[in-house]
């Protein structure tokens, strides 16, 4: 047998490969106001108090189609029109709507809708979007925390009082506890009045602090400042009782920096930073602020951000267009200004250009001492939500740097005043908070 | 393509040399194969789907040994959305397909016989290395970009047996077992904020059947077609001149 030229069998087999090729390329592609506080202090805590009168008391990517057939296919065999299109089953809903299942297709789902929509006998091709159950927490006050959760709930005062929050005005953390609860790995420095060890939503979560006032091992809350930012950040959650903290897991450490008055100085609040850092705190909060700076206070915030901490502080109450510090020291703090239940900016809140982020800041419901419950309003209890914030994101990514931490703030938060003033501003920085921005998995097309 | 040949026959020199019969095959193969995988960090389960071209030569001795090399383009699918856990924002891509080149190496021998049976095995490996694919991510301020490197491959080792019909047919068939490798590099780029994070497949030794046929037409045109049962199904389909 005569053999055949090799190179023209090759070439022939090189140009099948390049034809079979380019056919391959083309098949496959969201009260009774108890107290206000010395908001003119050297240092002073900055929220004001007001009480509430206790009530009693992932794998999400669609895997079938919702087809909808024009009606003139009633009562024809669905299943074997549909036979060659890659479904492994066709089943019925109603009338003549259909459910394509394309779980196990070798097909890609996005590639089988077109075909569908595609299809003359076709009405309405749309994906079977898996919807998931929300965890709300059991904790009966969670119903006025519309900073957590806002749909537009009423909430009505003991004083009379009738406030209806704007829905979605909230920094959408239901859905982010889905992804993050917090970690007990991920301490959080409360440097404040101290807290109430015996509060029943808070004595879980306390470990030992620092009393920089009395000089002494009992951070005692004898303000009710500490008490309630504390509550905001971490208290017990789903157990039932009070509210629902924003870290469900996250250890809370009080320093108390603040006397009963609601007042402090700087030479504590330099010592407690530096002793949260070396007491392994990822986040520290101060809501609390002064008018002068301080390079020993610059420093010691330093120190902190070069030991990868985050550090979270309130720009003050005023309605002035200066910052507090430390929250005014950018390079290592970020500062955060207050939003109302509207999603507008407080007015109370100060503006300027070191303000970073935004936080719902009036009336926030959260612990207060001898086992009580009130509404606070501040840049304080803003502070105390973006630090609960912070906590979920290093529970969930310890390996974040707090510099990166800074820009997934930024960059991830709603921009709420962008009508006015779209992009970073001078109000609400980068926006409002958005913890499931933060933490859940971004889905990209 | 007469230069390589001379020197695949060089390279090939030193296996064959003691040979008394020895066989070039020159060809092109065309397969496809659907692998599912589990991702290490996050215990994901997935598909890796491969299409592959390519061009293939081989040495056959004694018709007992025979040592493969190939290389050519694949198509690489993967079939479920890939979620990345750790990137600063937390990822999850679309299904994606891309395609790449491809290299494989087999080497095959059937030095035992049992009633009339021939046996042996075969350990074989295959590298895709399919282009990268891209999406925007949007948040509310800023737009930034994620990029999905995929690199993967397998290595299977087969135990086979195979008889020769008086037609001339070659059927060969036994078990195959598969360790796939590789990882999809995912990074994220956010303005001034970026990071990188590696899914890595941890796929232990699967167990499968293999069974396949070979025919030679005229003594120097080989056919050979294959199918495999993997957990999920895989065939290739190969042409060869025969030297």
């Amino acid at each position: 047998m005569k053999r055949k030229n090799p190179i023209l069998i090759l070439s022939v087999l090189a140009v099948v490969s390049l034809l079979g090729l380019g056919l391959l390329g083309r098949t496959n592609h969201r009260v009774e106001k108890l107290r206000k506080s010395s908001l003119r202090a050297r240092i002073k805590s900055i929220s004001y108090v007001d009480s509430l009168k206790s009530p009693s008391g992932n794998d999400s990517e669609p895997q079938s189609l919702m087809v909808k057939l024009k009606p003139v296919l009633s009562g024809m065999d669905v299943k074997t029109l549909f036979q060659s299109t890659g479904f492994a089953e066709i089943e019925p809903l109603y009338d003549n709507v259909y459910r394509f299942q394309g779980k196990d297709s070798l097909v890609p789902l996005n590639d089988l809708m077109e075909q569908l929509r595609n299809n003359p006998a076709v009405e309405l091709v749309e994906k079977d979007v898996v919807v998931r159950a929300m965890e709300v927490p059991n904790d009966p006050y969670f119903l006025y925390q519309f900073y957590l959760y806002n749909h537009g709930q009423t909430l009505n005062l003991t004083d009379g009082t009738v406030v209806q929050p704007k829905s979605g005005a909230d920094i959408n953390v239901v859905d982010a506890w889905t992804f993050s609860k917090g970690s007990e790995e991920v301490k959080i420095g409360v440097l404040d009045s101290g807290a109430d060890y015996n509060h029943p939503d808070l004595r879980n979560k306390l470990d030992a602090g620092f009393n920089f006032v009395g000089n002494n091992a009992y951070p005692i809350d004898d303000n009710g400042h500490g008490t309630a930012m504390a509550g905001i950040i971490g208290a017990s959650t789903n157990n039932g009782q009070g509210i629902a903290g924003i870290c469900w897991n996250c250890r809370l450490i009080p320093y108390k920096v603040l006397g009963a008055d609601g007042k402090g100085n700087y030479s504590n609040l330099v010592l407690a930073i530096r002793r949260a850092v070396d007491e392994g705190c990822k986040v520290i909060n101060m809501s609390l602020g002064a008018d002068e700076p301080s390079i020993i206070l610059e420093d010691a915030l330093k120190y902190a951000y070069e030991k990868d901490v985050v550090i979270l502080a309130a720009t003050g109450n005023e309605g002035k267009g200066s910052v507090c510090y430390p929250a005014r020291y950018s390079s290592y703090v970020l500062a955060v200004a207050a939003t109302d239940e509207n999603d507008l900016h407080a007015s109370f809140s100060n503006h300027g250009p070191e303000v970073a982020v935004a936080a719902p800041g009036h009336m926030i419901m959260t612990t207060f001492p001898n086992g009580q419950y009130a509404l606070v309003t501040g840049t304080s209890p803003a502070t105390a939500v973006a630090s609960g914030v912070v906590g979920l994101i290093r529970s969930l990514k310890p390996f974040l740097t707090a510099e990166e931490i800074f820009k997934i703030l930024k960059y991830g938060s709603d921009d709420v005043n962008k009508a006015l003033f779209p992009g970073i501003d001078i109000y609400l920085g980068w926006g409002r908070l958005n913890a499931n921005t933060y933490v859940a998995p971004i889905k990209v097309e | 393509m007469r230069k390589a040949y001379i020197f695949l026959l060089i390279l090939l020199f030193p296996l064959t040399a003691a040979a008394s019969d020895l066989k070039v095959l020159v060809g092109a193969k065309g397969s496809y194969k659907a692998v599912p995988i589990k991702f290490k960090s996050t215990d994901a389960k997935n598909t890796v789907r491969n299409s592959v071209l390519a061009l293939s030569a081989s040495v056959e001795v004694d018709e007992t040994y025979t040592f493969s090399l190939s290389g050519g383009i694949d198509f690489t699918s993967v079939k479920d959305p890939v979620t990345f856990t750790k990137v600063p924002f937390s990822i999850v891509t679309p299904s994606f397909s891309k395609r790449g080149l491809y290299l494989g190496a087999a080497a095959e021998a059937f030095p035992f016989e049992l009633s009339g049976f021939e046996l042996g095995g075969r350990i074989r490996g295959d590298l895709y290395m399919p282009s990268s694919e891209s999406w925007k991510v949007t948040l509310r301020i800023v737009e930034g970009q994620f990029k999905a490197d995929p690199t993967y491959g397998a290595v299977s080792v087969d135990l086979l047996g195979r008889k020769k019909l008086n037609n001339g047919l070659l059927l060969y068939g036994g078990f195959s077992f598969l360790q796939s490798f590789g990882k999809i590099k995912g990074t994220e780029t956010i303005e001034d904020l970026s990071g990188k994070e590696d899914l890595k497949i941890k796929n232990r030794f699967v167990p499968g059947l293999v069974s396949g046929l070979s025919y030679d037409f005229e003594d120097y045109l080989r056919l050979t077609a294959e199918a495999s049962l993997i957990n999920t199904w895989g065939m290739e389909l190969s042409l060869s001149y025969i030297f």
